[in-house]
């Protein structure tokens, strides 16, 4: 009695991890799936924990947070002690402030390098690859996960992001060039909430 | 000899009146073909012409200041940039600009990229690496860029405190921190010593007054982003200039922000459209003016259509002459053809109205023509070379916009002249032949009227003249001289309107004075910059200027980098400051190994030497704040020119004796700003002013002379309405806020040749013996005048209305003297003549 039910929990984890094992699947089908994933959102609120794994420093940086995405070009992070710092992206425009700083640094970045443009990629059906982009895909029953390696000789070696069929994001994985590697993780994603312009301000 | 010279020029201008008499109306074919043979011979001339649209080139560019100020401009690239200004609202601006950039940064103009560079925000990411190294260069050579009164606060940065502070900082900034963003400015200055250096080199690089907090290069108000652009060709390429505009306008055309654009290359098309617009619209309604003026006044269509012939004979052949003198020719000059248009119709109007007042009064077809073209003509020829002499008398003049116009009008009145006199013989003939009809009397036009009232009051005509001529005289010593070189431009046009915006909402201050040290070395050069520095320094303590710039600002001397690294040695007290960075980073969890290039340089502050300024400039040469480096020193042939910008408001700014200091401090300094430019060129058109005016008044003097061989009171005929003209066009500009610009100030000279030609028309016709018959004269020889004086001023008024501030200059001054002029020669020469022979009744 005791092997059969030793038999049927075997069986039954067997089935269970064949059930969520991941398999590969074409790279357009993973980045159409983050497209239809991406449509039916207009904004979303997540709280994260991060990891930071800087080549600038001895050990790895954990802290916890919370961000805010609305389309077509609004992104805003906060990041709680000991690392307290607000961040606001607003298309191609990058404003921080560290702690409890009145100071707001700035950064313009490129005009394809912001966020109305990546949105805009996704505006129709993909039907081949970006000109310059490796992307990787797996399928692991109702999770997605797509792996973008940018060519060229920018910082971010890898990027992976993770997400639910239904567009619940639930990992964001940077890699950088110089081994730095920051992995977020998001919980209590909520979605279409109508966020206003007041939940972007750094102030 | 006097008498002799003036008694052959006399006999030669009937002699030669008289041979174009005869071989017109003998040989008509003969001077016709050949005529036309000189006409096609101009109009291959014309071909070779180039037409040059820069404002700036209408102006002496060997005027120090000028010179200076096109220098400068050519120095520092901003003679070829364009700029983009977008309006609109402050949140969407940023995005506008980022797609328009990146519309323009695809933008190809045959097969190749149409700007070579576009800049509109503060910080660009493109550039982070060189701005890194930048960072880490000026770090490490602190005492090249930190001032002496900055030293404290550099050392307090290395305090344990305040760098526990500034790395608690940085972890939060690195926590925070998208893909390595900020690893690479971390690493090269984790204490931010970059906060002491930045601001200076802000304030170096900043030519605009831009908003402080934004990293976009926004006014202050928000209202306005400019964007500035190189296009990948010179302005000299119109093809490409044209092109670029229609490019322009493609990638602006879906923008939601309004976004206008000026430069040189914008500036030439759209002047040139502008102008040519301009030009188009005033030859066609001046043309059709004055041929509805001559068809109303005599009925008859085959005249009418020898005026536009006529005219085209005149501009192609004035044209084409220019072209045997001068290589190019500026679209402004361009105006003379309704100039011509006003002035050429003149003879033919005289000559035909005389023509056909014979045949109506019983002549037979020869006498009346020999009358029109021997009498009426030897003054229609005396009145053409008055006229076109004063204008030939601007040649010598060194302001491009009036030599060229000059010689063009005057090429162009003497050209008209002798097509209306090889033409119309011919045509009169043809016409009495083929076409013979019954001649009327021509309609008198009122001047009967006038005549009779000159003639019945006439001490009140002349009492009430002196009185205007007074009133108004005494305005005239009110009127100003306007020496902005910018009013002079096509007030509507886009390129114009946003040079007003920038001005506006940009200009650091409303005025800036540029310096300029030059000389084969580099260190001497720099060091003249220095003491001119000193002298600005202490011009804005005193307040009288409200900012100034140099490379000296930026990068300290020798002697200042001596001073801050002993400041240095002696804040640190022999101890080695990256000791103790070196331990903090230890103790936050900071891998040292990773900042090691910025601890060597702060291990090495307390040891370091002066560094060569030549090096401290290639490096900024090669960083994204070059603009410094290209705003404030320049190298060419000549050598090195180290430039020195003072910013000032209205007169607090006593220029005068800034100049007399700077000549004591260094007198090979040259200087340039609005205000000397303007000065300058005013110097100069009051010189050419007065040659011209000797010149042209000289030679109208003696033709008058010649004309008036026997009646020498014809010239006081003559000269008076003209110069009582001058003065009450004076007078009403200054009534009504007109000023005086370098260009229509030259009307003084050129009213003289054309206002002396209706006096001498009177006085040269009115000489019967009996009243009726003086009468009749008066009536057709003022007709004439009226109508050409009508003519001249649809001519010159086509150019008042144009948007070109030169031109529209002109064009209302020269009205107003002509529409004066044409009053007292109509009422007041009459009366004169009335109270003269009266007189010598009495006598």
């Amino acid at each position: 009695m005791r092997r059969i039910l030793q038999i049927i929990i075997c069986l039954g984890v067997m089935t269970a991890v064949q059930s969520v094992q991941a398999r590969s699947i074409p790279p357009l089908e993973g980045l159409e799936a983050l497209r239809k994933a991406l449509g039916g959102i207009s904004d979303f609120t997540a709280e994260i924990s991060q990891e930071k794994r800087l080549s600038l420093m001895k050990r790895t940086m954990t802290m916890a947070g919370t961000i805010r995405f609305r389309k077509p070009d609004l992104f805003y992070m906060e990041i709680g002690p000991p690392y307290s710092s607000r961040m606001v992206l607003r298309d191609g425009t990058v404003e921080q402030v560290i702690g409890n700083s009145t100071e707001r640094t700035r950064i313009v970045l490129p005009p394809e390098q912001g966020l109305k443009r990546w949105f805009s990629r996704f505006s129709s059906p993909i039907t081949s690859l970006p000109e310059g982009m490796g992307v990787t895909a797996d399928l692991a029953g109702q999770v997605y996960t797509v792996s973008i390696v940018p060519s060229g000789r920018g910082q971010v070696q890898e990027l992976t992001i993770v997400f639910l069929v239904d567009g619940t994001i639930k990992k964001l994985i940077i890699a950088e060039q110089n081994g730095d590697r920051s992995t977020m993780i998001f919980r209590k994603v909520v979605r279409n909430s109508g966020l206003r312009d007041k939940d972007f301000r750094i102030d | 000899m006097y008498h002799r010279i003036i008694a052959w020029f006399h006999q030669a201008s009937c002699r030669h009146l008289e041979w174009i008499f005869r071989i017109t109306t003998t040989r008509p074919r003969f001077v016709l073909s050949i005529f036309f043979l000189v006409v096609a011979l101009s109009a291959l001339s014309i071909t070779t012409l180039r037409f040059d649209t820069n404002i700036f080139n209408l102006f002496p560019s060997r005027q120090p200041a000028l010179k200076l100020l096109l220098d400068s401009l050519e120095w520092s690239g901003s003679s070829g940039e364009a700029y983009f200004l977008l309006e609109g609202d402050k949140q969407l601006l940023p995005r506008e600009a980022g797609t328009f950039a990146e519309r323009l940064r695809l933008t190809q103009i045959d097969g190749r990229p149409a700007f070579k560079r576009i800049t509109w925000q503060v910080y660009d990411e493109k550039q982070a690496g060189s701005f890194t190294e930048l960072v880490a260069y000026s770090v490490a050579h602190a005492q090249l860029f930190i001032l002496p009164g900055d030293v404290p606060g550099l050392l307090q940065r290395f305090k344990p405190a305040d760098m526990n502070i500034a790395l608690q900082r940085l972890q939060a900034g690195l926590a925070g921190q998208f893909a390595g963003s900020a690893t690479g400015l971390a690493t090269a200055d984790p204490l931010s010593l970059r906060d002491l250096i930045l601001p200076r080199f802000k304030a170096g690089s900043q030519a605009l007054d831009l908003d402080p907090a934004s990293p976009y290069f926004i006014s202050r108000d928000g209202t306005l982003l400019i964007m500035i652009a190189e296009p990948s060709r010179p302005v000299q390429d119109m093809v490409f200039a044209r092109k670029l505009v229609a490019a322009i306008n493609e990638a602006r055309r879906t923008a939601t922000v309004s976004i206008t654009c000026t430069g040189a290359h914008i500036s030439a098309v759209l002047d040139e459209q502008a102008m040519k617009s301009n030009i188009q619209i005033s030859i066609i309604s001046s043309v059709l003016v004055v041929l509805a003026i001559f068809y109303t006044a005599y009925r008859r269509i085959l005249p009418t259509l020898l005026i536009p012939l006529i005219l085209i004979c005149g501009v192609v052949l004035a044209l084409g002459t220019a072209g045997l003198f001068l290589h190019s020719i500026h679209i402004i000059s361009f105006a003379f053809t309704a100039l011509i248009t006003g002035i050429g119709t003149d003879y033919s109007i005289h000559l035909y109205d005389r023509f056909h007042s014979e045949r109506a009064a019983g002549r037979e077809t020869e006498e009346a023509l020999r009358l029109a073209l021997l009498n009426t003509g030897h003054g229609v020829f005396t009145a053409a070379v008055t006229t076109a002499l004063p204008f030939l008398a601007l040649c010598i003049s060194d302001v491009r916009a009036l030599s060229e116009l000059g010689l063009l009008v005057g090429l162009g009145v003497v050209f008209s002249l002798y097509a209306s006199l090889l033409f119309l013989p011919p045509l009169l003939i043809f016409m009495d032949r083929r076409f013979p009809i019954q001649y009327r009397p021509i309609p008198g036009l009122g001047l009967h009227g006038l005549w009779r009232v000159a003639r019945n009051c006439p001490a009140t005509v002349v009492a009430v003249t002196l009185l205007v001529v007074c009133g108004l005289g005494w305005s005239a010593t009110h009127v100003r001289f306007d020496g902005e070189l910018k009013n002079l431009q096509p007030r509507h046009s886009e390129a114009f309107i946003a040079q007003e915006r920038i001005e506006r909402h940009l200009s650091l201050a409303p005025h800036h004075l540029l310096v300029a040290l030059e000389g084969p070395d580099l260190a001497d050069v720099l060091a003249r910059a220095e003491k001119v520095g000193s002298l600005a320094d202490k011009l804005q303590q005193q307040g009288e200027i409200t900012a100034w710039s140099s490379l000296g600002r930026i990068i300290n001397s020798r002697s200042t980098q001596a001073e801050v690294l002993n400041l240095i040695k002696q804040g640190f007290g022999g101890e080695r400051p990256d000791a103790a960075l070196r331990l903090q980073l230890e103790q936050q969890g900071f891998s040292s190994e990773g900042f090691s290039s910025f601890l060597t340089a702060a291990g090495n502050l307390v040891q370091a030497m002066p560094v060569a300024t030549g090096e401290a400039i290639e490096k900024l040469s090669t960083s994204p704040l070059r603009g410094i480096v290209d705003r404030h020193l320049a190298r060419d042939a000549a050598g090195y020119h180290a430039l020195v910008y003072l910013h000032y408001r209205g007169d607090a700014f006593h220029q005068d004796t800034f100049l007399r200091n700077l000549q004591l401090i260094d007198p090979a300094a040259r200087t340039s700003s609005v205000d000397l430019v303007s000065r300058q060129l005013s110097s100069a058109v009051q010189k050419s002013f007065i040659q011209a005016f000797l010149l042209g008044g000289g030679l109208v003097l003696f033709l008058l002379l010649v004309h008036f061989l026997n009646t020498p009171t014809g010239i006081v005929y003559s000269l008076f309405p003209v110069l009582a003209g001058s003065v009450c066009m004076l007078g009403t500009m200054a009534l009504t806020g007109m000023r005086l610009n370098f260009m229509n100030s030259m009307v003084l000279v050129t009213i003289l040749g054309m206002g002396s030609d209706f006096g001498l028309y009177i006085r040269f016709r009115v000489n019967a013996e009996t009243a009726e018959e003086r009468e009749a004269q008066f009536v057709q020889i003022s007709r004439s005048v009226l109508l050409s004086a009508m003519t001249t001023i649809v001519g010159f008024g086509s150019l008042a209305f144009t948007d070109y501030g030169a031109m529209s200059s002109v064009g209302w001054a020269t009205n107003l003297g002509v529409g004066f002029t044409t009053i007292f020669c109509l009422l007041t020469i009459p009366a004169v003549m009335t109270l003269w022979r009266a007189r010598r009744c009495r006598a």
